[in-house]
């Protein structure tokens, strides 16, 4: 489903990211942690093909992203980790606006926005501004316009930051079901509980260089996923 | 804790001058002296300059015939309104907008405190405006009437008066505005037909102006004695600069008086006016009717219709050009034979001088529209939601090119068709009014978004830096005025050899010449650089 090698991302002299690889498989939720800064989001936003990369290659179902992009950002659906979306639009109007350009269809449009607001609590609230939305319903909307297209891959930066346990509950159940339906999730956290429950892979990246990967119980062990991480970033010290 | 307050509050005012708020990192010194020369230079020389001169061709004339307290009254109102108009919507902000409300309200901090801190600025503010032609007018006043000790203290005592009345009625007003948003629903359609009526009052007062002061001047001791006897206020008011100790104390009693009522008014209404969320429409999702599918293309387009109408600050720097040629399509409907006439008496009928030049009056006025050029940068930080879909940046930069060129287009037409019909001459000429005018609005729309392209900036916290505040509009907006300029000189130079047809004929070629090249860079290079946005 995704494939990221050799990966490498400079900002001027520091090298944000430096040769990473990575294989998400269909039907996998892949975790990805590390401290601040230590490139989860610049790794992610070079997968959602919004930042150039300096080397490497990353595939979406074989496709390049440097050179198919149209055809790999159709598969799959990005939420970074403070959703700024037009403020100048009401929530109805950017699920339409999202759904035009992902060209869905007005029926399948209707049944996705109508289900995924429901299970939300937001179809009262898609009539006004976004402007007027808190932080938490924008992440909500965020999310319900990532899933309207049906994409294979999701690719998340802190997903549950602003969510109520209620929203985070939903957000898991609709992961599972991607995965369920042969798609796969790529998410960043901080939260190590929910990786440790919810992903089936995980990565952990320190300093731009990815630590160590694989299954939950190759990753942690007889250890919790938290002991492993700050076990890993004390190495450095 | 005033004293903290008063600084951060200053900090702020400031801080374009110290910070770069495109890289958001410390000026130089050096830069920072600049800046404050350069304002220094535009009030004080031409501004300041400017209110010197109309105060000393009126104090001229009222001190021949002994109404001084006239001039103080015409300039005090000056000032009063300069400073009342500078800083009313400025009022709004400052007072009930700002973004640490939350934060300080929070915080062990006397509400009357942060208020007095936010006064602060707007008084700064008043002031500033108000100095501009006070302090002029008192020195003219000291020249051509001499000075003298109670002269002096007038003056100072008019400053801190007029200061004070600029200071209660910013509020007073902005305190309506801000009764007024919470309850609005369409502010920014609002916003932008308040503004335009400020700005049409200015201009009629603007090209009536000399009228006014040439009139004042000729009957300045007849209208003196009139005003005198019947509105003995204002002429009580005027005595004030004069050294009047009566009517100093008078009113300065009277404006400490509504300072008091002001800030009981605002003391009493701040905490439910900075903490309530504007109306927000309560639409209800309705279903099927709110499902509307649009082509890529459509949809984008539709986004960049809906960022222009979202903002009033966007459609008064950007747009203003199209209700413009509206209003000039109507106006040559009517006057347009009268121009015409006039032109062929003194060029001939044949020249087509008056074609020449009504196209480039509307070339003119279409560059006043460049909401291409912002556009980029005005993405800011949900520039990721184009980025991460499946749309190609050409895509994205021509649905901007394309709203500019919708928005400029259609009233460009109107009022090149209304300049057409309106005029005589011959058919040809008259019909290329119309191409030229078009080809103008798809050139200066292509050359607007490559500006915004090459010069964007996405890192900016208030959508009025890069709407207004940034060198790429700047250069749009004058680099638009070029080609109108050239087009009506040249022909006045090459009339004699070649028809106003053939030649509209060869600026529409020129203009196509023009457009090429950027429109074929915009293909190349344009999504290169918005792909590294």
């Amino acid at each position: 489903m995704l494939v990221i090698e050799n990966l490498t991302k400079r900002y001027g002299d520091t090298v944000a990211v430096d040769s990473l690889n990575l294989h998400i498989q269909p039907g996998e939720i892949y975790g990805f942690i590390g401290h601040n800064g230590a490139g989860k989001t610049t790794t992610i936003k070079c997968v959602a093909g919004i930042l150039n990369f300096d080397s490497g290659k990353i595939l979406i179902r074989g496709k390049s992203i440097s050179e198919d992009h149209i055809g790999c950002k159709s598969e799959m659906a990005y939420i970074p980790d403070n959703p700024d979306m037009y403020d100048f639009m009401t929530g109805i109007k950017y699920l339409n606006f999202i759904a035009d350009i992902f060209k869905v269809g007005a029926e399948e449009r209707k049944r996705r926005i109508e289900d995924y607001a429901d299970r939300f609590a937001l179809t009262e609230n898609l009539g006004q501004t976004i402007s007027s939305y808190s932080h938490g319903m924008k992440q909500k909307l965020a999310i319900i316009s990532a899933w309207i297209h049906s994409p294979s891959l999701i690719i998340m930066d802190e997903p549950f930051v602003g969510l109520d346990p209620k929203a985070s509950h939903i957000l898991k159940e609709m992961m599972r079901e991607v995965c369920d339906g042969g798609g796969a999730i790529f998410f960043s956290t901080h939260v190590l509980e929910v990786a440790e429950k919810l992903c089936s892979k995980v990565a952990i990246i320190k300093n731009g260089r990815l630590v160590r990967s694989g299954t939950m119980e190759e990753v942690k062990g007889d250890d919790s996923l938290e002991e492993v991480f700050l076990e890993l970033e004390g190495d450095e010290d | 804790m005033l004293s903290i307050l008063l600084k951060k509050q200053l900090q702020e005012t400031f801080r374009s001058y110290y910070f770069n708020p495109k890289t958001n990192k410390s000026r130089s010194t050096a830069g920072t002296i600049v800046l404050f020369v350069l304002f220094g230079v535009v009030m004080v020389v031409f501004v300041g300059g400017m209110m010197a001169s109309l105060a000393a061709t009126l104090c001229l004339s009222f001190h021949a015939v002994k109404v001084e307290w006239l001039f103080f009254l015409i300039m005090s109102l000056i000032a009063l309104t300069l400073g009342v108009l500078g800083s009313v919507f400025n009022t709004y902000s400052r007072l009930y907008l700002p973004k640490d409300n939350d934060l300080l309200l929070s915080m062990p901090i006397p509400v009357s405190t942060v208020i007095i801190s936010r006064l602060l600025s707007v008084y700064l503010m008043g002031l500033l405006y108000s100095s501009v032609v006070l302090i002029p007018s008192f020195i003219v006043y000291w020249i051509i009437c001499g000075i003298s000790v109670m002269s002096v203290l007038g003056c100072m005592i008019l400053m801190v008066i007029i200061t004070v009345l600029v200071l209660s009625l910013s509020c007073l007003l902005g305190w309506v505005v801000a009764k007024i948003s919470v309850r609005l629903k369409n502010r920014s359609i609002i916003v932008v037909l308040i503004s335009l009526a400020f700005i049409v009052l200015y201009y009629v007062f603007y090209f009536n102006a000399s009228t006014i002061i040439r009139d004042l001047m000729l009957n300045a001791l007849e209208y003196g004695e009139g005003l005198k006897n019947a509105v003995p206020f204002l002429y009580r008011f005027g005595m004030i600069g004069t050294g009047d100790l009566l009517a100093t104390l008078i009113f300065l009693a009277a404006s400490a008086v509504l300072f008091v009522l002001v800030w009981f008014l605002l003391r009493s209404s701040f905490l439910k006016l900075a903490i309530t969320p504007a109306v927000t429409v309560k639409k209800k999702y309705r279903g099927s009717s709110d499902i509307i599918e649009r082509s890529i293309q459509r949809t984008l387009l539709t986004k960049e219709f809906r960022r222009f109408v979202s903002s009033p600050a966007y459609m008064l720097n950007c747009g203003l050009g199209s209700l413009l040629l509206v209003v000039a399509g109507v106006f040559l409907l009517i006057f347009g034979g009268q121009f015409s006439s006039i032109i062929s008496v003194q060029f001939g009928e044949r020249s087509g001088f008056d074609a020449v030049l009504l196209c480039a009056g509307i070339c003119l006025i279409s560059s006043m529209n460049d909401m291409a050029t912002p556009s980029v940068s005005l993405e800011g930080k949900s520039i990721w939601i184009l980025k991460s879909s499946p749309v190609t940046p050409w895509q994205v930069l021509s649905a901007k090119l394309l709203l500019q060129i919708t928005m400029t287009g259609i009233p460009a037409l109107f009022a090149s068709v209304c300049a057409a019909a309106a005029i005589k001459g011959d058919m040809f000429t008259r019909f290329m009014i119309i191409p030229v005018c078009l080809g103008y609005v798809v050139l200066m729309a292509l050359f607007d978004l490559l500006i915004g392209l090459v010069i964007h900036n996405l890192n900016w916290v208030s959508e009025i830096v890069p709407i207004k505040q940034s060198i790429g509009v700047l250069i749009a907006l004058f680099g638009g005025w070029v080609i109108p300029i050239v087009m009506g000189i040249a022909f006045f130079v090459l009339m004699a050899f070649i028809g106003g047809g053939i030649y509209l004929l060869a600026v529409f070629a020129v203009m196509l010449l023009l457009s090429l090249p950027i429109y074929l860079w915009m293909r190349k290079r344009g999504p290169v650089i918005y792909s590294e946005l």
